[in-house]
């Protein structure tokens, strides 16, 4: 038994570290409503790792939108890059594993608001568990991340710019950036 | 000897099971060039004159006359990155039939940095008022494909208003 001890020993080193590595490559679970909305609530159970996925690169891509409650406003989920104080401006996002072309339910996306030399961050929320009324979102369960920045009272009408980050539960990471003409950025307005 | 092999078998197990495990939780391999989906996105602006203050303002509200734009972006599945050969047709369905717009590739080399894909559709004036689906399909040098359609919120989508 004892001649055998530095054996034990190595086999055990390298089941530990073996053990580390699968650890230390689990991504935390992706929280569930970090967002503001009307279905914001407790958050829900993160999603398990879809079969087939990871493949290739991860992929977002999204747009904005005015966010303006109540939902029955006119304004309410119209395309729009242009905002008033106090309008809640809308990010709309959504993830793809690229080799399946499947939404990859486990990100967690984040956008980035530039705003009077600050970074604001504002996380997103996935819209993927449904619930949300039919007759607004005809195609459930929504592929859709949303996350909500409420333009400050006191702000000057200025362009802003932003960019929208992601990981998902396999590390992969990505960045969304939205085209480049400066009329099509963000703005506040009168 | 034997004792050597006896100890070092169960080492090289670990070892290789270690690999597996890493290389198949960390580093995804990347479809093959060639196979898999394109992925296509992009947005919907108002594509007025250069020079007109809404130009390039983004909307999904247009008036009869209005020049409705569509900005497409194509990743190649496996990079991430632009796939330039791709070819992106924009499907309209109005009043029942299809029409069928072919995007441009904005880049030129005056303008490098316009990396994606324009299509213009002026409104006609007899368009009844409501909303028209519309999707994007792109097709690459390597046969690969892909298909963009708007988030799926009613009030999101191309609508022609009064």
């Amino acid at each position: 038994m004892i001649k055998h001890l530095p054996t034990i020993a190595l086999v055990a080193a390298v089941a530990a570290a073996v053990s580390t590595t699968i650890a230390g490559q689990a991504q935390p679970p992706a929280p569930g409503a970090q967002g503001r909305g009307r279905a914001a609530g407790p958050p829900p159970p993160p999603p398990d790792p879809q079969a087939g996925h990871p493949s290739g690169k991860l992929v977002i891509w999204g747009d904005v939108a005015s966010f303006d409650v109540p939902g029955t406003l006119p304004t309410h989920c119209i395309l729009t890059n242009r905002f008033k104080r106090g309008q809640r401006m809308g990010f709309r996002m959504t993830a793809i594993d690229g080799g399946s072309g499947e939404t990859e339910n486990t990100a967690v996306l984040v956008a980035h608001v530039k705003y009077m030399g600050q970074t604001i961050d504002v996380p997103m929320r996935w819209r993927g568990q449904g619930g949300f009324p039919a007759a607004e979102y005809p195609r459930q369960p929504s592929e859709m991340w949303t996350g909500v920045w409420v333009v400050p009272a006191d702000a000057q009408p200025q362009a802003l710019s932003y960019t929208v980050t992601a990981t998902d539960r396999f590390g992969r990471t990505a960045t969304f950036s939205p085209f480049i003409n400066l009329v099509s950025q963000i703005a506040i307005v009168e | 000897m034997r004792r050597i092999l006896f100890c070092a078998a169960p080492v090289a197990l670990l070892l290789s099971a270690a690999a597996t495990l890493h290389g198949f939780q960390a580093a995804p391999a990347p479809p093959a060039a060639g196979q898999g989906r394109l992925i296509v996105y992009g947005d919907m602006a108002l594509f007025q004159p250069p020079g007109h203050p809404e130009n390039c303002i983004l909307r999904n509200r247009f008036k009869r006359g209005e020049p409705v734009g569509w900005r497409m972006f194509v990743a190649d599945p496996s990079s991430g990155k632009r796939e330039e050969s791709a070819q992106l047709v924009v499907h309209l369905n109005v009043s029942g039939r299809t029409i069928d717009i072919p995007m441009r590739y904005r880049a030129t080399a005056a303008q490098p940095e316009r990396e994606f894909w324009v299509a213009k559709w002026v409104v006609p004036q007899d368009t009844a008022v409501g909303i028209i689906r519309y999707t994007v399909t792109a097709t690459d040098k390597y046969g690969r494909t892909g298909e963009f359609k708007p988030f799926e919120v009613q009030a999101s989508q191309l609508t022609i208003v009064e």
